[in-house]
């Protein structure tokens, strides 16, 4: 382990170095007050790994630079990169972390004379920023674009009614929203778009990275969502799937779900909008009733085939109302 | 002229001397000697994979590279069913057995293999009551030939013999209990008086897997053996509490078998369920090699490719029984091309690793050890329950799945319908084990970012090494075969067949069957006349598993229609 890993006493205080920008906020801050989400948290996995931290300031503006700091060991850990194989792939020098967080994107308006829905998103004027993923997102979905270099430019042309919304990277809403009453978020699923982000340490440094990990999974159920939400970041960001809906699932409909994405998600999807083997579900036209006596008998001459005895009534009755409550798309 | 093509036209000289009347008049007994020297039969096809060792390499060559543009379609069956279309046809003097099936059927078909006129047909009614992957995903990989009898499993978990001149039922026997989620889809393998079957349905219902032989001229019980120990049993170790007798380890792919060690090669599958973490341990012996011996059933030797699968991996693809040449010196090895995206070596002696090489480039999970064979895993790639989606390559579909590999021992080539493709993964958050249900707990989208998802690659045995790819569109979900003829047939889920140069991979031929290849693809001869046998009609993984994938949507549009497309050569 790097941590000063050149003598094997035990007894030693282990040290990790963090590389972190002196002023990236709401990422990291030598701020002593707001540190920054990442620092906190990096704080967090030392004191659970019981290793002391220290920080290389270093702006991360130029990331070919900022990884060089961590390749040449300035530093050992450095938080903040995209665990996908997109951009793990090509770094054979370096181990990567379990994801801490996933960003998202998310479409920021005034709650009221904005934009209602994301239907409502088409023929109004969004602002985003240059290149970013959310600029991509627009783009694709054919919004019509004012496009912005900086976050602040395009937090103050929603706040200046330049633009009717933003569409934005979750860890950017999350901050303006807490301080910005009189805004809001609409749900915005795009799965390729979400980007499970992780730490990054040296391809030597094995024992670190096993050590984060483990701390993650000690952190993972409380004191990461903590600082995130103390970021607003948790707020801002659409909550991964399966757990799609906004407010928490009673026992029946968290059992609805288990059943309808092991059972018949395969054919239907995730999001139960359908394959072109199997129907889109949200699009289902009947009652409950005529719900329950598809999925008991099937459709013959179909690849529907009859979950009769297999799944009980109740159960596929759960399973209507948990589609119906997805959120919509 | 090579020694294998003069046999060939003294054979094809002999059988022109018979005269084809009515096949049951005709029928030849396939006797175990008749198994055993199946390869030399070579216008037969009287096994699964022809032969015991896995190569479903034909020794025909009237068919070959330098005339195969005049392939030209003879006849067309209809199976008549709608269910997933995996079968591998077999032939014997004329005759041609497959298998179709549907919720709640099981259909075998006796074929004239020159007319495609239906000599007998077999319909097995399967109770409404099976488990739910029987329902979702009905299917059949084939029949295995015995004596004057055909033999097959279905999908109430029973094993039946019929007459093969006729159809009938001779007998049957209930192997497990279907209510548990147990059925059989594989084709069952027959050696010296015993069939030989695993059963499918534990990887992804729970339920203990097993491979077990019959006695061939009864169905009899001989022998089983359990894919996991229970509790007190060696290796029982690597389950917490009773999580091994929901652990799966489905068997469900047809074995392989060497004569001279008397070893029966079986790959294991995936542990149950799909969700890692609910099943802590190695969980032995799933994602195995094993070999078992004919007569007893006892483990001789095992490896696991890995352990505590996150992925459902399943490592059941067969294990070619090849001797290669590496650095001067011999090994009798077994090589299997796996899910994992290694092509694997092992003494088929005891097990030993030899060496794996990586045959796609979509490859993320991690690998194994090049001396130990040890796999170990790359940081983030397991899901955690109810978490976000991962990014993992390949896809459960694998690097290569269930769809056999060829071996052309001409050309030291191991043909390898590859692809290059990854999947959005995640567990859900509360999975509990339900009989008869699925007992999987993952969601799974699959994605390329390759332009050519689909790769059959060429892969030297003795070089231990890929000499050549052809590429296609899609994934490569379907069948290859590879004949003396210096030919590589390769199935397509757009609904193509396609020859290539067994030499150098280029394209020499295709033709669109109009439903996606997903069957076998087999060839045989009667009358001195080369047949290259395809079967079609989809699979759901080529409609469900490619339907997220927009660049797909087209291929994924293509309908299932149950056929066998019989090709021969211009008149």
């Amino acid at each position: 382990m790097v941590l000063v890993a050149t003598t094997s006493g035990s007894g030693e205080a282990r040290r990790i170095r963090l590389c972190a920008d002196p002023s990236n906020l709401p990422f990291s801050s030598q701020h002593a007050t707001e540190p920054g989400f990442e620092v906190e948290i990096a704080r967090a996995i030392a004191d659970a790994i019981g290793a002391e931290l220290s920080v290389h300031w270093f702006p991360t503006t130029r990331e070919i630079a900022a990884l060089r700091q961590l390749y040449e060991g300035r530093c050992d850990l450095l938080m903040g990169v995209p665990v996908t194989s997109r951009y793990t792939d090509d770094k054979p020098r370096l181990l990567f972390t379990a994801p801490y967080y996933v960003m998202t994107q998310v479409v920021v308006a005034p709650t009221v004379g904005g934009v209602a829905s994301i239907e409502g998103v088409q023929g109004k004027l969004v602002g985003v920023q240059a290149m970013t993923l959310s600029d991509q997102l627009a783009y694709e979905r054919g919004w019509n674009r004012k496009v912005y270099l900086k976050p602040e430019e395009l937090f103050a042309a929603l706040v200046g009614t330049e633009v009717d919304a933003i569409v934005v990277e979750s860890v950017f809403a999350g901050p303006f929203l807490r301080k910005s009453p009189g805004f809001g978020t609409l749900a915005l699923r795009d799965p390729p778009r979400e980007l499970p982000i992780g730490a990054a340490v040296r391809k030597t440094d094995a024992e670190l990275k096993d050590a984060v990990d483990r701390a993650l999974q000690i952190l993972r159920d409380k004191t990461v969502p903590d600082i995130l939400s103390r970021y607003g970041i948790i707020l801002a960001q659409a909550p991964p799937p399966p757990a799609s809906e906004t407010a928490p699932l009673s026992a029946e409909l968290r059992s609805a779900r288990s059943t309808y994405l092991t059972q018949c998600s395969q054919c239907h999807g995730t999001d139960a909008n359908g394959t072109p083997a199997a129907a889109n579900l949200r699009a289902f036209k009947g009652m409950e009733d005529d719900f329950l006596r598809v999925v008991r008998n099937g459709r013959p001459g179909t690849a529907m085939t009859p979950w009769k005895g297999l799944i009980d009534d109740d159960e596929i009755r759960n399973i209507a109302r948990y589609i119906k409550g997805l959120p919509s798309q | 002229m090579s020694p294998f093509a003069r046999f060939v036209f003294v054979v094809l000289a002999l059988l022109s001397l018979v005269p084809t009347s009515a096949p049951a008049a005709d029928w030849r007994d396939v006797t175990d000697d008749r198994l055993l020297k199946a390869d030399g039969d070579a216008a037969n096809w009287l096994m699964y994979n022809r032969t015991y060792s896995g190569w479903r390499y034909s020794p025909l060559d009237q068919v070959n590279a330098a005339n195969v543009k005049k392939l030209v379609p003879k006849w067309i069956f209809a199976g008549g069913t709608l269910g997933d279309q995996q079968t591998t046809p077999v032939v014997n003097d004329g005759v041609m057995f497959t298998t179709s099936t549907s919720i709640s059927l099981n259909r075998v078909q006796a074929v004239n293999a020159v007319t495609g006129a239906l000599v007998w047909k077999h319909d097995r009614r399967i109770p409404e009551d099976v488990g739910a992957l029987a329902r979702v995903i009905p299917h059949n990989r084939g029949v295995a030939l015995y004596k004057d009898k055909v033999i097959f499993g279905t999908l109430d978990a029973h094993l039946v013999a019929l007459d093969a001149k006729t159809g009938k039922q001779a007998w049957e026997t209930k192997i497990a209990d279907y209510s548990d989620g147990y059925f059989m889809s594989a084709a069952p393998l027959i050696a010296k008086g015993k069939i030989v079957i695993g059963i499918a349905g534990p990887g992804e219902m729970g339920p203990r897997g097993f491979i077990e032989a019959f006695d061939a001229e009864t169905g009899k019980s001989r022998w089983r053996w359990y894919s996991i120990p229970a509790a007190g049993e060696p290796g029982s170790e690597t389950w917490p509490a009773d999580t091994w007798k929901i652990g799966g380890g489905a068997v469900w792919h047809a074995g392989t078998y060497d004569p001279t060690t008397n070893l029966l090669y079986f790959g294991t599958g995936n542990p149950a369920p799909w969700i890692a973490d609910m099943r802590k341990g190695d969980n032995l012996y799933t994602m195995s090699a094993v070999a078992l011996d004919l007569d007893t059933g006892k483990l001789k030797w095992h490896f696991q490719y890995l352990a505590n699968d996150a992925w459902d991996y399943d490592t059941t693809a067969e294990h070619h029984i090849i001797d290669v040449v590496r650095n001067g010196q011999t090994h009798k090895a077994v090589v299997q091309a796996n899910k994992l995206g290694y092509v694997y070596t092992l003494d088929r002696l005891n097990g030993k690793f030899l060496s794996a090489v990586p045959f796609i480039k979509s490859l993320n999970w991690g690998g194994p050890d090049p001396t130990t064979g040890k796999s170990t895993e790359n940081p983030g790639r397991r899901p955690t329950m109810g978490g976000p989606p991962v990014e993992v390559c390949p896809s459960l579909l694998g690097g290569t799945g269930w769809q056999p590999k060829v071996f052309n021992p001409k050309t030291g080539y191991l043909y390898i319908p590859a692809n290059e493709f990854c999947m959005r993964y995640a567990y859900v958050a509360d999975l509990t084990y339900k009989r008869g249900q699925l007992f999987t707990g993952v969601t799974a989208e699959h994605f390329s970012r390759a332009e050519q998802a689909g790769v059959l690659r060429a892969f030297d045995v003795n070089q231990n090494k890929v000499v050549w790819e052809w590429s296609n569109r899609t994934p490569l979900i379907s069948h290859t075969l590879s004949t003396a003829g210096n030919l590589v047939f390769q199935g397509t889920a757009e609904g193509n067949v396609v020859a290539v140069d067994a030499k150098d991979g280029k394209e020499l031929w295709s033709f669109n069957l109009g439903t996606p290849q997903s069957g076998g693809i087999i060839s045989y001869a009667v009358d001195g006349k080369q047949y290259i046998a395809v079967a079609a009609g989809g699979t759901l993984r080529s409609q469900v598993w490619f339907g997220k994938e927009p660049k797909w949507a087209d291929a994924a549009r293509v309908n299932y229609s149950d056929i066998i497309v019989v090709f021969g050569l211009a008149d």
